[in-house]
């Protein structure tokens, strides 16, 4: 980089004078032969020590804060050198965090950091930074030619060559425009009856098209990515879709009465984070405590979570609790990072978690060793349930009663009351209808030998239930006349759970059957103080509902639900929007009324509607199967005609079933907008991208808080100058505001962002704040302060650590459900006909051997689902789309006799997709010193022309089932999913794409992975046209667009090849009663983040196949084979090496 | 060569020059139980010293997964391997040194990488010794194991390096023991690349010098701790001065862990340059593994750290790792409390052994609000 | 790779390694009006050469034990002020990139740095007693004849993201540019040019004893080098040593390295004193 110059030395040579002879006695002396005696007590000259003092300082430092969808949110110090960060590292002061009582966090929560904000530098100044708005040139003459369409109204192809086009810089204000007139145009397109018509002609479900109610502006999807991450300016695309409801106005002549605005992505859903059982047993989002808490565990599970790679910072709380005896169970399905922190570590087959978790129920109920008294006082486990109608007996049904009325911490509404806003709440807030429709449930008194019946509000101390029939049948003589047969929930769970008997669970999860034994009697014996750490590993499987259901069964039956020592936990993401329930105020502020006076509060109107994205990501349609439409009236989406994001490449560039969408979804979506500072595979396959600021570079504040952690924080505005042509998220908001407001002649576009104009962010900041049950009584200007000096602030929640039930438990507060408890049984109709009334094992339903997502069950009078002939199709029809709907119930005995239907031809292999330590989703994945860092084939030098990068993708493997396919460690391999549909449906005849989607990777002899099971980290950066061009036409081999510079991880493809978008119907419900997403309110059916479908992001069965040698430009074996350094290929000094036989050791005379 | 004493060996050796310990020695235990392998110690010094031109492939600090990660590779099979199966009698060393089994015409035995061999930082992330064919259960000590070892330049007592050098450009700095290469002096002859058996000296073929940790010396004369300790969010490390067995300190954390309750070893003591980084070994691993690596002391070691539960003082004091930016030299516990302070007794830290519960009111009247977890 | 071309190169060294047997049995300079302009200069063509067979460096740690380069032939020339060497020795293997473990071939001309009868040790001098080095490496020859100063010079398909000297937000070639690439580079900070952009291939050096080496404060000398066929051949020019002039009598010595052999340092195949005659006129 710097010119050569001349060293002082061959300078002064031009000087020249005599010979060398009259130097050398003065420059003798300093390192005469004497100066060497010796270099252990003397050194002649330290003055050179000066460079590294001189390259460890620093002109300035400033605080910024990295928060990645981690949920660990770290203040970072940023190091300044002649006006360059040159490094970042930890503030160490999180030991100083206080709340408004005065509490105070520990150092122990120091440092708060790691290697991928250290490697921030290089995404701040690195070559793919997006420097400045970029737009794709065929799309910016679509818009320029006035948005030419086709009579079904479809562009013209010409102007969508998307992901191979050229782009074009323009201005920020040049941007906005474009986005502007598209939103317009698309939004008047799809506008009323001839909108309609246009939708129906180009072949969009009749049903999507019904929910727009005529309003274009329905199409238009925006997310914000895990808004959480950025009140304001990530959540403000939720505002911004709010606002477009005066766009609608405008269009269709509306008033705000039946406007609609925008429609908005989930995101804690959509990225697979959620939970979806735990709502179906707590009524509400997800029970979580934060990651400290262990420390006050007797025994710590782990639940295929891998703690110490994707909760680093708060690892050590693990590793402490530990040492000072917490005893630590990891459950994963491989030797897993965090296995090497176990007291015991449990390898179980892939996506079998519901039977594990049900083996494990059984043994406690079966010995008898569950915590009676929880049971009575927090589960329906004692409730009756009708054998007839498969619903729980009514009181009503008994004694021909009316509901009572409900006090304990509850409010009914009456009809047509509306709720105050979320912050504010305190009592549980029922609507009148839904409270009659309920009704009490019933009991039955063994020491009476009678019917009970309960309210809801009877739960913990105000549980009357003493002495309950648990097990047996009861035949109950109702109002009506005659009598019904029922049986307590436990009694129908212990029999089906029967089935799950150690030896079955051995079978069917691998778990031996003294483990799980083990396990259970140790978990039982200590109730109240095992906490169960559960991870994405059985999320992100199909049955993960169940999966939730079962856990936290297990965890109800051992008094392990809302207690500080003993509690469930379920981590991903960073989801808790909650933690802000005043948020509202600024994402729904009432566009049409807008409160342009700083001091007042907004008024408040919810003119957007939120939507699933995995519909979208399900060829945008709903789940139909046979002449069975499954996708519940509250799910339903609108057709998406224009997506723009921002912090989120989970939705484009790592998309699950990523292909599939980019090359048959993307061609009938019309705008795809991205504000970015990186250049992300999702900008590969934009039209347009807003260049804005990193996180370094914020002038707005921002506020964020944590699921994982107590605190409160701040994005700071920073002090570095923007480094390139960038803006904040927020403002490029503002900047379109204003352009649809020239456009529209509708000021209030603009004005909707009036503070963000004036600087002024803090005031939308301070409304949440005051709005917020958590975070009322602290000061934005204040928090801000503090963020910049490195101290957070600790969030007001009930508790410090976090414990999700804490309330129920101490307060005896009702669950969010119609029972006030925690139920294991579902009543609804949808779950009765899926099969799933009970909480059960349904196979993987694709990663599994066996025939997929068929109901594990014995005959049992209470498991009655819909069969497919049932929806008009075939008994043995497991087509991918059928599959989902297949209610087919079969015991064990008969499923281990089944087989995948492709493992015929050869797909046999479980391929599971989950996060690593190397990255925060793809954050900063692609970065040198990152990447060379990621597993085992990194190489700076890029010594290898076929590496597509200085570190690339891999699939671990077994070596036996290697060896078996002919493949070497370190060989490049193809990975095929099931062709019908991946990488993407009609690749067959598409040799142009299929090209750079089909996977290609380095394999891996991985010995801590069972035989029939690999596995790829998530985290890498896919291969796109423009990446696919750059390896195969450059003479480096470099896997980079020529023309945007983006860099992919894989020759081509990715671990997104061999994904699918997945839908269950027990997700869709519209009957599932769950708490609103902000405050205590209850309502039912579908909730962004809360009900609504997950995907199934780890369910691929491949077929691996060899492509090339591993050695060096594909010569012969990788190296560290050759040398016989690795798994199965050991030399003698490396077995010895094993053994520990380069030492022995023999008594010393001292003994 | 002269004889000096090595108390690691429990014995004298020959070494290149007379024995001359500095007035304090640098030194840190690492608790290998609390490792993570997240890499933030070898950003943390990557960024800080050795982001420049033939720099890219250097990790002054590194962590590789054993037994199968290695960096540079095989760096210490292949030095076991030549120097050949080795014997202990119990505590003394019965075996040769690398200065007592240099070759002739060699001040010490060793090797010299292959550029290739740096190739692959990271090789054998969390591969496992054995086999999982299916489903397993693995109790302590596992079946199948790995654990992870963090890397720095020990600042021996004995260095390799500073023997090597024929110009004498490496030296041991008297205040604080601290090893370095003079970058002004050294002509890149890589003697010392060559001879550290652990591979912390690095040649950068763009300035032609050999480069190494330096304890983050600018930090350590402003009683800071270096950049791979701060950083450390595992909270594995902890830096200060360790003393000769005779003169241990109880109140000096490092001589508490190494000599008092000796949970902490040093690494493959057997090669005789008493290094001064010690490792609490894990506890998860088979005895002869551990023995190889750390020497006899493991299973004594291990029973220690396995009785901290019962041992307010032992889980104490690890509490202190990673939780100041500043060297603790003297530290204490009181109740429930772990203390870090200063030579001159001055508190420095002060952090509780478990993290106390708050439970706010359910209504915060103060400020008419309710506080709820489930919001 | 290096072990099996040992035995070859060998006997290519003794064999067809040297020109045309010299019979000059020491190291003569003969007197011309104006020294050659660099190593393939015709003038060398005419000039006698001295065939100095190569001893192992045994004399002190580390010792080279294993004989690599059989001889080097010294050619000679003085103009009056300045004595020009020319080096020629075989060696198959090209090495002139650094990189972790790879070595540069190399050459030195070694006098003492006061001339007379009494001799100073020939292994770098003694204590008193210095000697004078000029001294020739192919990496720096590499770099003087045009190898980028860039890792890509080394490793052509490396990529690195980013060094903070080369943040956007600083100005190329600006000072604080210059300054923050020498902050990174500790040794080029302190002058220490072992590697990177040269304007010379050679160096000064003078030392009393082995492990004393250290750059002359001044560089008077100067050359350049080139690969042939089979070898090398480098021109070395330095002043004439002080009290050795035209008709004097006085002594050399020659060392090589064989970067193939990871030679540098002490590990070097060397002569020991060689007589070295002065001839005078022209």
């Amino acid at each position: 980089m710097t010119p050569p110059r001349p060293s002082r030395r061959q300078f002064l040579a031009s000087a020249a004078a005599a010979g060398f002879a009259g130097f050398v006695a003065s420059a003798t002396r300093a390192w005469g032969l004497g100066a060497l005696d010796n270099p252990l007590a003397h050194y002649p000259d330290r003055g050179w020590e000066k460079v590294y003092r001189d390259l460890f300082k620093y002109d300035d430092v400033f605080t910024f804060l990295c928060a990645p969808n981690d949920t660990h949110n770290c203040l970072l110090n940023a190091y300044v050198r002649a006006g360059v960060i040159t490094r970042i590292g930890p503030t160490m002061k999180y030991g100083l965090a206080t709340d408004l009582d005065g509490n105070r966090a520990s150092h122990r929560w120091d440092p708060r950091v790691c290697q991928k904000g250290l490697a921030l530098t290089r995404r701040f100044y690195g070559d793919r930074r997006v420097r400045h708005p970029m737009v794709r040139k065929g799309f910016k003459a679509w818009v320029e030619a006035g948005f030419p369409r086709g009579a079904d109204g479809k562009p013209p192809k010409e102007y969508f060559n998307r992901g191979r086009d050229e782009w074009v810089r323009v201005s920020h204000a040049e941007a906005a425009s474009l986005v502007a007139a598209a939103l317009h145009n698309i939004a008047a397109t799809y506008s009323g009856d001839e909108g309609a018509a246009r939708l129906r002609r180009q072949g969009y479900d009749e049903e999507m098209i019904a929910v727009m109610k005529g309003a274009g502006t329905q199409t238009l999807k925006l997310r914000g990515g895990m808004p959480l991450l950025g009140i304001t300016r990530v959540f403000g695309l939720y505002r911004m879709a709010n606002t477009l409801a005066l766009l609608d106005a405008h269009i269709r002549g509306v008033g705000p009465d039946t406007a609609l605005g925008g429609r908005g992505f989930d995101n804690y859903s959509w990225h697979t984070d959620l939970p979806p059982g735990h709502p179906m047993v707590t009524g509400q989002q997800t029970v979580e405590f934060d990651l400290n808490a262990i420390e006050h565990s007797k025994i710590a599970v782990i639940w295929g979570m891998n703690w110490i790679t994707t909760k680093m910072p708060d690892a050590h709380w693990l590793t402490e609790a530990r040492l000072k005896g917490t005893r630590i169970v990891v459950i994963a399905c491989e030797v897993s990072a965090t296995c090497s922190k176990a007291d015991e570590a449990i390898v179980v087959r892939p996506g079998t978690t519901p039977a594990l978790a049900l083996g494990l129920a059984h043994v406690v109920m079966r010995e008898r060793l569950y915590d009676a008294g929880y049971v009575r006082r927090f589960t329906d486990l004692p409730l009756l349930v009708r054998t007839d109608t498969l619903a729980y007996l009514r009181a009503s049904d008994v004694f021909g009663t009316a509901p009572s009325p409900l006090a304990n911490q509850t409010k009914v509404l009456v009809e047509g009351e509306k709720a105050p806003p979320p912050g504010v709440h305190n009592d549980m807030l029922l609507p009148a209808g839904m409270r009659a429709e309920w009704g009490d449930l019933v009991w039955w008194d063994r020491r009476a030998n009678t019917p009970r019946a309960i309210t809801r509000d009877q739960v913990g101390k105000l549980s009357p239930v003493d002495d309950p029939l648990l097990e047996g049948v009861v035949d109950v003589p109702l109002a009506a006349g005659g009598t019904v047969r029922c049986r307590p929930v436990f009694d129908l769970i212990k029999e089906y759970a029967a089935h799950f008997d150690p030896k079955t669970v051995e079978e069917l999860t691998w778990a031996p059957a003294a483990a799980v034994e083990r396990l259970a009697r140790e978990i039982a014996a200590v109730p109240g103080y095992t906490l169960f750490a559960t991870g994405m590993g059985p999320n992100q499987f199909f049955n993960n509902d169940n999966k939730d259901r079962a856990i936290l069964l297990l965890a109800a039956l051992t008094g392990n639900i809302g207690q500080v020592g003993g509690n469930v936990g379920s981590y991903a993401g960073n989801y808790r929007v909650a933690l802000f329930n005043g948020a509202p105020q600024y994402i729904n502020e009432n566009p049409f009324e807008l409160e342009l006076d700083p001091a007042k509060p907004a008024k408040v109107k919810q003119f957007w509607r939120a939507e699933s994205a995995h519909y979208y990501n399900h060829e945008d349609h709903p789940l139909r199967v046979g002449h069975r439409l499954l996708t519940g009236s509250t799910h339903m989406p609108a057709p998406t005609k224009s997506m723009w994001f921002a912090n989120a490449n989970s939705i484009l560039g790592n998309v699950k079933w990523h292909y599939n969408t980019v090359i048959n979804v993307l061609p009938k979506i019309e705008m795809i907008a991205v504000n970015e500072w990186w250049w992300s595979a999702s900008c590969e396959w934009a039209d347009v991208v807003f260049a804005v600021d990193s996180w370094a570079e914020l002038k707005h504040p921002d506020m964020t808080a944590s699921v994982t952690n107590p605190f409160l924080n701040v994005f700071p505005r920073t002090p570095l100058k923007r480094i390139f042509e960038t803006m904040g998220d927020i403002e490029v908001l503002a900047l379109v505001g204003e352009k649809l407001a020239e456009r529209t002649g509708d000021w209030r576009f603009a004005d909707a962002w009036k503070f963000v104009r004036e600087g002024r962010t803090d005031v939308y900041l301070q409304r949440v704040l005051d709005a917020s049950s958590n975070t009322r009584g602290y000061r934005i200007a204040e928090l801000e302060a503090k963020a910049r000096q490195g101290i957070p602030a600790i969030m007001q929640n009930r508790t410090y650590p976090k414990a999700v039930g804490f309330e129920q438990v101490e307060d005896s507060r009702p669950w969010f459900t119609k029972s006030g408890r925690l139920e294991f049984y579902r009543e609804e109709p949808e779950f009765i006909e899926a099969g799933e009334n009970l909480p059960v094992h349904r196979e993987p339903i694709d990663s599994t051997f066996f025939e997929p997502n068929v109901i594990v069950a014995p005959p049992m009078e209470v498991i009655r689902p819909a069969g497919p002939r049932d929806y008009g199709v075939e008994e043995d029809d497991l087509s991918c789309e059928v599959r989902q709907g297949r209610n087919v119930v079969k015991p064990w005995a008969a499923v281990k006799q089944t087989a995948h239907p492709l493992a015929k031809d050869g797909y046999r292999f479980i391929f599971h997709t989950p996060k690593y330590r190397h990255g925060a989703h793809t954050t900063p994945i692609d970065t040198d010193q990152i990447a060379v860092l990621f597993g085992p084939f990194g190489d700076i030098y890029r010594r290898d022309k076929r590496s597509p990068w200085v570190g690339e993708g891999y699939v671990d493997i077994n070596p036996d089932d290697a060896r078996e396919l002919g493949i070497d460690d370190g060989d490049y391999v193809w990975i095929d999913s099931d062709p019908s549909d991946r990488p993407f449906r009609g690749w067959q005849k598409d040799r142009r794409n299929a090209g750079f989607s089909r996977l290609l990777c380095r394999a891996r002899y991985y010995p801590g992975t069972p035989r029939g099971v690999t596995r790829m980290w998530f985290n890498m950066y896919a291969a796109t046209p423009g990446s696919h061009e750059g390896h195969t036409t450059r003479p480096d081999g470099l896997a980079r667009n020529p023309r945007t510079g983006y860099q992919a991880m894989f020759r081509s493809g990715s671990h997104q090849s061999a994904t699918r978008g997945w839908l269950k119907p027990t997700w869709m419900t519209d009957s599932l009663v769950r708490k609103g997403l902000f405050g205590q309110e209850i309502g039912k059916g579908f909730l962004p983040d809360v009900h609504c479908p997950t995907g199934a992001s780890r369910e691929a069965i491949v077929k691996i196949t060899r492509a090339e040698p591993g050695g060096l430009e594909g010569k012969g074996r990788w190296r560290p084979v050759e040398l016989g350094l690795r798994p199965r290929y050991e030399n003698d000094a490396m077995r010895r090496y094993l053994a520990g036989a380069f030492v022995t050791s023999t008594p010393g005379k001292e003994g | 060569m002269a004889l000096v004493r090595n108390w690691q060996l429990g014995r004298d050796m020959s070494y290149w020059y007379p024995e001359a310990r500095p007035q304090r020695q640098f030194a840190a235990v690492f608790d290998i139980n609390k490792c993570i392998a997240c890499q933030t110690c070898t950003l943390a010094c990557k960024t800080t010293w050795t982001s420049g031109k033939g720099q890219e492939y250097m990790l002054w600090n590194n962590v590789e997964s054993k037994p199968y990660g290695f960096y540079p590779l095989a760096w210490d099979v292949k030095l076991l391997d030549m120097l050949g199966a080795q014997q202990w009698q119990g505590n003394r060393y019965a075996g040769r040194t690398l200065f007592e089994a240099a070759p002739a015409g060699e001040r010490v035995l060793g090797w010299r990488p292959d550029d290739l061999d740096y190739a692959h930082p990271n090789i054998g992330e969390d591969d496992c010794t054995g086999r999982i064919d299916a489903g397993a259960a693995l109790t302590v000590p596992h079946a199948a194991w790995f654990f992870y070892l963090a890397r720095i330049c020990n600042h021996c007592t004995y260095p390799a390096c500073l023997a090597s050098c024929p110009r004498g450009s490496i030296y041991k700095r008297p205040e604080d023991g601290i090893v370095l290469v003079d970058q002004g002096r050294c002509r890149g002859y890589r003697e010392c690349v060559k001879a550290c058996p652990y591979k912390k000296v690095f040649y950068n073929p763009s300035t032609g010098t050999s480069e190494k940790c330096i304890a983050c010396y600018p930090k350590i004369e402003q009683g800071e701790q270096p950049q791979c300790f701060v950083n450390c969010i595992g909270k594995i490390r902890l830096a200060g001065f360790v003393s000769t067995p005779e003169q241990a300190r109880p109140d000096n954390p490092i001589d508490y862990l190494v000599h008092i309750r000796k949970v902490a070893l040093p690494l493959f003591p057997q090669l005789g340059l008493e290094p001064n980084v010690y490792y609490i070994p894990p506890v998860h691993v088979p005895l002869p593994y551990l023995e190889q690596m750390f020497g006899p002391r493991v299973g004594a070691a291990l029973a220690a750290y396995q009785g901290a539960p019962d041992d307010p003082d032992l889980a104490g004091l690890l509490a202190l790792f990673g939780s100041s930016h500043q060297v603790m030299p003297r530290w204490k516990r009181t109740g429930d409390q772990v203390l870090g302070l200063a030579e001159d007794g001055r508190e420095l830290l002060r952090v509780p052994l478990r993290e106390p519960v708050y439970v706010r009111a359910a209504f915060d009247s103060a400020r008419g609000v309710v506080r709820t977890n489930v919001p | 790779m290096r072990k099996l071309l040992t035995p070859f190169l060998l006997l290519f060294a003794l064999g067809c390694g040297a020109r045309p047997p010299a019979p000059l049995p020491e190291v003569t300079a003969f007197a011309r009006p104006a020294l050659p302009q660099g190593c393939e200069d015709p003038v060398w063509q005419k000039v006698p050469a001295h065939l100095a067979p190569l001893l192992l460096q045994d004399l002190v740690e580390p010792r080279q034990l294993v004989a690599t380069t059989a001889a080097v032939t010294v050619q000679a020339v003085h103009d009056g002020s300045r004595l020009a060497f020319r080096l020629s020795w075989a060696d198959p293997t090209h090495d002139d990139l650094p990189g972790a473990a790879r070595f540069s071939d190399a050459c030195a001309v070694q006098l003492p740095a006061v001339a007379g009868a009494d001799l100073p040790a020939p292994q770098m001098g003694e204590a008193g007693r210095p000697v004078e080095i000029t001294a020739w490496r192919a990496s720096w020859q590499a770099s003087v004849d045009g190898r980028g100063d860039d890792m890509t010079a080394l490793y052509p398909r490396a990529q690195v993201d980013h060094y903070p000297f080369t943040a956007p937000s600083l100005a190329p070639g600006s000072p604080e540019q210059e300054e923050m690439a020498r902050r990174y580079a500790p040794a080029r900070a302190l002058d220490n040019p072992m590697e990177g952009p040269r304007t010379s291939p050679v160096e000064d050096l003078v030392a009393d004893g082995p492990g004393t080496l250290r750059p002359a404060p001044r560089a008077l000398s100067s050359g350049s080098g080139r690969r042939t066929r089979d070898g090398w051949e480098v021109q070395l020019v330095r002043p004439l040593p002080a009290g050795l002039g035209p008709g004097q009598r006085g002594a050399v010595a020659f060392a090589v390295w064989d970067g193939s052999h990871q030679e540098a340092g002490a590990r070097k195949m060397r002569t020991g004193w060689v007589p070295l005659a002065i001839r005078e006129g022209s």
